[in-house]
């Protein structure tokens, strides 16, 4: 048998067997927690979970643990350095939208090379003018967060193969003991300018409710935030630039209503079916402007109506109905077939190669 | 699920005229319009032929069932309470003043946070102030809600009720039991006799909540009210004096003889 033919074999059998390594590159955050890190490492555990050789792959000797953000189940996953990796061909590499040097850099690499994209506010932030994923860097696949993402990337990088993958909405997330909330606002933005415009302009407008406390959720571990979303009463979510907007999903289905900005990508979930007069319709899952100056009235609105108990009931079983879609299992499932499906074609391909060569 | 205990609504009275029986009717209302029931509507009064018969009366025309307990000792506020508390066959109690309302979910509320706190010993609602002509005059009990107020938020302690007394018991929700055992109202104490009593309640290391939901609707120095008496009658360093008195007889569950003197 010659070595071509013995080669191909070899990776072929890796590949049914899953013995290949899959590899999530990812940046160290310095202990700080960060939303798209964490949804890598959730494809990291549940491909471990899966059977796969998974594991976090960072260019750094020395990795901040994630264990005081993550918890134990995260930091105990397979980690790698860069440095001395030894990639076989059957292996595949992940690296996020936000890194096409990394890309240039494997682009010589044997191996399967996809791009995550969780924003796609970061893709052309560090990628060279007129460069590419696919025709440059041989990153011919993406995996991404939404329809809307995934038609953007789509129209800029045409060729590419694209799969849709959520990220889950953590189980901490649940209503709290009783279904009983605090009259406390969790609010998170990505410019920290907004909190503060929002929070002085309601108290200054709204002075009745000056004892109405506002939690700034930055920088609290996954648990913490979890359990201070669970028993807020509200959440205010200011992210224009978001691709998928996790935290409202979160706070839905920690059952605590919220009021948001619309991005400038409005998220899947955020849009009903209907359509009136061309025009989008929105969800009833969460309360929404297109004008940060309008939330503090909207807050004043809200806090009304929940310390009256008035709330319309049509909000949760909304809210309910939207965040049950990003279950645990239910994203492990999807990614699971993603990869059997991704693996499946990887193994025909290469066997396609040998049926040619013994064709001629 | 855990079964829900039972609350009493009691409403003291001590005489009722016209005004005050229409003010007594919306109470009563507010009362039936609760979304979920009092399992026992108890109204205080003295021993008043009169008055017992209007409240057979109203209870007709309400449609509300009353259970009258009559009070044949002092008819002053804390002692009616006192005796209304004593003749409660529910374990828990709450109380109305017959010129105030209650908001549609204060029994719910107050029966989904027994059931939920069960190591609280007091529950204080949100309180809606109006004046007597509806305008809105703000709320009270609403600053333990606000950050770094108190030691933990939601709850009154001593040290941040000898720093602020301007909370009202009004709707508050409590064991028989514990009221009774804590002492109750003391009936000697004019003016500040409720901050005495929550004074008691959090020196006793009792835990005392604000249920952060409209519970209550007061309405303010009503002319002819308890508190109006008291603002137009009492000098202000006798209204001095009655504060500083709380504060030092919430150390003693006992009442004792007290008059002021300049």
């Amino acid at each position: 048998m010659d070595k071509k033919t013995e080669n191909i074999n070899k990776i072929t059998s890796e590949l049914e067997n899953k013995d290949f390594n899959i590899y999530y590159f990812t940046i160290d955050t310095k202990g700080n927690p960060n939303g798209g890190v964490a949804n890598q490492y959730d494809h990291v555990k549940m491909l471990t979970e899966l059977g796969y050789n998974a594991h976090i792959l960072h260019d750094k000797e020395k990795y901040t643990s994630v264990e005081d953000w993550l918890g134990e189940d995260y930091s105990n996953l397979s980690h790698k350095p860069t440095k001395n990796l030894n990639v076989n061909p059957s292996d595949v590499i992940i690296v996020p939208e936000v890194f096409p040097t990394v890309m240039e850099q494997l682009s010589k690499f044997p191996c399967k090379k996809i791009v995550l994209s969780q924003s796609y506010s970061y893709i052309f932030e560090l990628l060279g003018i007129g460069k590419s994923w696919n025709y440059d860097y041989g990153f011919d696949e993406v995996i991404t967060t939404s329809e809307k993402q995934l038609n953007y990337i789509e129209n800029h990088f045409p060729g590419i193969e694209g799969s849709i993958i959520e990220p889950v909405i953590s189980d901490l997330f649940k209503k709290p003991k009783g279904d009983i909330k605090e009259p406390t606002v969790g609010i998170v933005a990505r410019d920290q300018s907004d909190v503060l415009k929002i929070v002085k302009s309601f108290y200054l407008q709204y002075p009745m409710y000056k004892w109405i406390t506002f939690k700034d959720m930055r920088g609290l571990s996954k648990a913490e935030f979890a359990e201070q979303t669970n028993n807020n009463c509200l959440s205010i979510w200011v992210d224009r630039i978001s691709s998928f907007g996790t935290f409202p999903l979160e706070s839905m289905k920690s059952n605590t209503p919220i009021i948001g900005v619309i991005p400038d990508m409005i998220p899947d979930w955020m849009l009903s079916n209907e359509v009136i007069d061309d025009g989008l319709v929105l969800e009833d899952n969460g309360i929404w402007t297109e004008n940060i100056l309008n939330i503090p009235s909207l807050i004043s609105d809200y806090m009304k109506l929940w310390l009256e108990d008035t709330l319309p009931e049509i909000i949760f079983d909304k809210m309910a109905e939207t965040s049950s879609n990003y279950t645990y299992d239910g994203q492990k499932n999807k990614l699971g077939e993603y990869y059997q499906e991704m693996t499946n074609k990887r193994i025909e391909s290469f066997k396609n190669i040998l049926k040619d060569e013994k064709n001629g | 699920m855990k079964k829900m205990d039972k609350i009493t609504v009691i409403i003291p009275v001590h005489e009722l005229n016209d005004t005050t029986q229409e003010l007594f009717e919306k109470s009563l209302i507010s009362v039936k319009n609760q979304i979920k029931k009092a399992d026992d509507v108890m109204v205080v009064i003295p021993d008043n032929d009169v008055l017992a018969k209007y409240l057979d009366e109203v209870s007709d025309k309400l449609k509300i069932k009353l259970n009258v307990a009559i009070n044949k000792g002092e008819s002053d506020f804390s002692t009616q309470l006192n005796y209304g508390v004593s003749k409660t066959e529910t374990k828990y109690f709450t109380f109305l003043e017959y010129d105030d309302e209650l908001m549609p979910m204060h029994i719910s509320n107050a029966k989904k946070y027994i059931n939920n706190y069960e190591d609280v010993s007091l529950f204080l609602p949100l309180i809606v102030n109006r004046t007597p002509e509806g305008k809105s005059y703000g709320l009270s009990n609403e600053p333990v809600w606000a950050n770094e107020f108190s030691d933990k938020l939601g709850e009154l302690d001593t040290e941040c009720l000898l720093r602020y007394s301007d909370f009202n018991m009004d709707g508050m929700i409590m064991s028989k039991e514990k009221y009774i055992a804590l002492g109750g109202l003391k009936p000697s104490i004019e003016l500040t006799f409720p901050y005495e009593f929550l004074l008691r309640v959090t020196h006793n290391e009792d835990r005392v909540m604000v249920i952060p939901k409209f519970g209550y609707i007061h309405t303010i120095l009503r002319e002819g009210s308890i508190f109006s008496e008291y603002k137009k009658t009492l000098s202000i360093d006798e209204q001095r004096w009655w504060l500083s008195l709380a504060k030092k007889e919430y150390l003693y569950k006992e009442d004792r003889e007290i008059r002021y003197e300049k």
